[in-house]
């Protein structure tokens, strides 16, 4: 015997007539990945992207078509999703003439894109087109997203000015939309709307500003370094939950929390774990939720062993133990209260949205969801994610 | 995934999986294993593919999923159809040590090795990777790697005896 193991084990394998990989299998499954990373993907979008330059220059747009002034309050106590044209809220369903390729709430109605970036009001008097938004590298690709406050009448998104990309907001309760300018190339980064205020990256001025959009005043929050490596997540009340050291296009392996960039808790998650960025402050800021990425070992590769929907006390971290069905792929959508949350749940052969009650983690079905909308890419979660890709 | 990545990701199966193929192969021992790792190896590097960029980044990242996926496999497995025994196969027959009997003798004692072993000593002496790049694709320290080489090969020894000629303990070339 004088072949090499070497040689002896490439004979062996030569020896065997392998089929081919499947790449019909391969892209389905796929497919089914990128739904499951865009369900989280959607609840991104507490993060947003808004900048205004130091003499941050409000403009008014002018309106091409009458504005929905509308001041009655919407329901906000029932679940809320879309699919197609038709926005699905509580036990009404509103059809809006237009796919729903990115939807966000108000207190008085919703926000929504279709699949030509044309950005939509939708009240109770009606649908009007109100922008067009346009898609912002993120993460090494491109989203279109809108941001909103839940509580109030404002949405926003980034659009095209006179001569560059500018963060638009449009007021449902005035009918008006303003364009806040950032005197640069650099696209803004627009990071969240809390209580008229609007809270985004400008690169130009290499800074992270917290602008009243009433008065175009602003507040630097952070500058140099610390600014291009900031990230903010969600902001609630005046709570912000942010990372100081986020790593382009990874999870997060902790997060933090307070009222200032300087002067927050950090919680870090447990090793072999990180979480998804779409962190989600409850509107009084006294909980967060995400969706926790558990790994069979360190986690850079993707090798992810459960996914868990996690709520927290802000202040003490301490965990909620939520009441879902198991086995199942729950993820956290939105707040519809303080105490209440949305969740997509997805089991054998079910999709649901459930509410959870938090301090006690009680959960209930609130709707079954038809199976038209967890197939390709037309179920719409009102966080404001572009499902459009 | 847009067209361009799908079309250089086919170009990439086309080329590579093969090769991914015989290597899960070696590693579990069993054909239509091999292909359901390799198959569910390559729809995660599909997913992966837009970051991985190139295709030496791919191929590393796709056997990295393979073997981490088999090991799981094997931890999962009460693996009692191939446990490890200390008894060698049938030695071949006198007269018939050619090469096709020495190939056919050889696998069979290395399917007599621990898994681990056998991931092993597959990545170092089929793929040719060194021990650092071994240690990464088993997400496992070097230290690990030289030990399950070793304890692989001295095993592998004693099961075929000293007539077949096995590579040496290391062949890393070492510079100062």
């Amino acid at each position: 015997m004088t072949e090499s193991l070497k040689s002896l084990l490439e004979q062996q394998a030569a020896a065997v007539a392998f089929k081919p990989p499947d790449l019909d299998a391969i892209a389905r499954d796929n497919h089914r990945r990128v739904l499951r990373r865009r369900a989280v993907t959607a609840l991104a979008c507490a993060a947003a992207v808004a900048v205004v330059a130091g003499t941050a220059v409000v403009l008014l747009a002018p309106a091409k078509r009458p504005p929905d002034v509308l001041a009655e309050p919407r329901a906000t106590d029932g679940v809320t999703w879309a699919v197609g044209s038709t926005i699905h809220d509580g036990d009404r369903t509103i059809e809006v003439g237009h796919p729903v390729r990115a939807l966000v709430p108000t207190s008085v109605g919703f926000v929504t894109i279709d699949g030509g970036n044309n950005v939509f009001s939708v009240t109770n008097r009606g649908v009007t087109q109100i922008g067009q938004a346009v898609a912002v590298p993120s993460d090494g690709t491109e989203y279109v997203r809108l941001f909103s406050d839940p509580r109030g009448t404002l949405a926003g998104w980034i659009g095209v000015g006179p001569s560059s990309l500018v963060m638009q907001v449009h007021d449902q309760a005035t009918g008006q939309t303003r364009s806040y300018e950032i005197g640069g190339a650099a696209p803004p980064v627009f990071f969240a709307i809390d209580d008229r205020t609007a809270y985004w990256r400008n690169a130009p001025r290499d800074g992270v500003f917290a602008v009243d959009l009433d008065t175009g005043a602003e507040r630097q929050l952070a500058s140099g370094d610390q600014a291009r490596n900031l990230e903010i997540w969600s902001v609630e009340n005046g709570v912000l939950v942010f990372s100081r050291d986020r790593q382009p296009r990874g999870n997060l392996t902790s997060i933090r929390v307070g009222r200032s960039i300087d002067d927050a808790r950090e919680f870090t998650f447990s090793e072999n774990a990180e979480a998804s960025h779409a962190v989600r402050l409850s509107p009084g800021g006294a909980w967060l939720t995400y969706l926790l990425y558990e790994f069979n070992g360190p986690p850079q590769h993707d090798d992810v062993r459960a996914f868990l929907a996690q709520v927290r006390d802000a202040d003490t971290g301490d965990l909620i133990r939520l009441q879902l069905p198991q086995p199942s792929f729950a993820v956290p959508v939105v707040w519809l209260d303080e105490t209440t949350l949305q969740f997509l749940v997805l089991g054998p052969q079910r999709a649901n949205m459930y509410t959870c009650r938090v301090p006690e983690g009680s959960c209930d079905v609130a709707a079954d969801l038809p199976a038209a909308a967890v197939e390709g890419s037309n179920l719409v979660l009102p966080t404001g994610g572009w499902i459009g890709e | 995934m847009v067209a361009q990545n799908w079309e250089s990701f086919v170009e990439f199966v086309a080329a590579r999986s093969s090769a991914l193929q015989r290597a899960a192969y070696l590693m579990v021992g069993d054909v239509g294993l091999a292909q359901d790792l390799v198959q569910e190896a390559l729809v995660k590097t599909c997913g992966a593919w837009p970051r991985l960029r190139d295709p030496g980044a791919a191929e590393a990242y796709t056997r990295k999923v393979i073997t981490t996926t088999a090991m799981a496999w094997f931890r999962r497995r009460a693996w009692s159809a191939e446990r490890a025994s200390d008894r060698p196969p049938d030695t071949p027959a006198p007269g018939h040590a050619d090469g096709v009997t020495d190939r056919a003798w050889l696998w069979q004692c290395l399917l007599q090795l621990p898994p681990r072993q056998r991931v092993a000593i597959v990545l170092r002496y089929y793929e040719d990777l060194t021990e650092a790049q071994t240690a990464e694709t088993m997400n496992c320290a070097v230290g690990t790697v030289k030990s399950q080489v070793s304890a692989g090969l001295a095993k592998l020894r004693a099961l075929v005896g000293d007539e077949l000629l096995l590579p040496p303990e290391s062949h890393e070339v070492v510079t100062s």
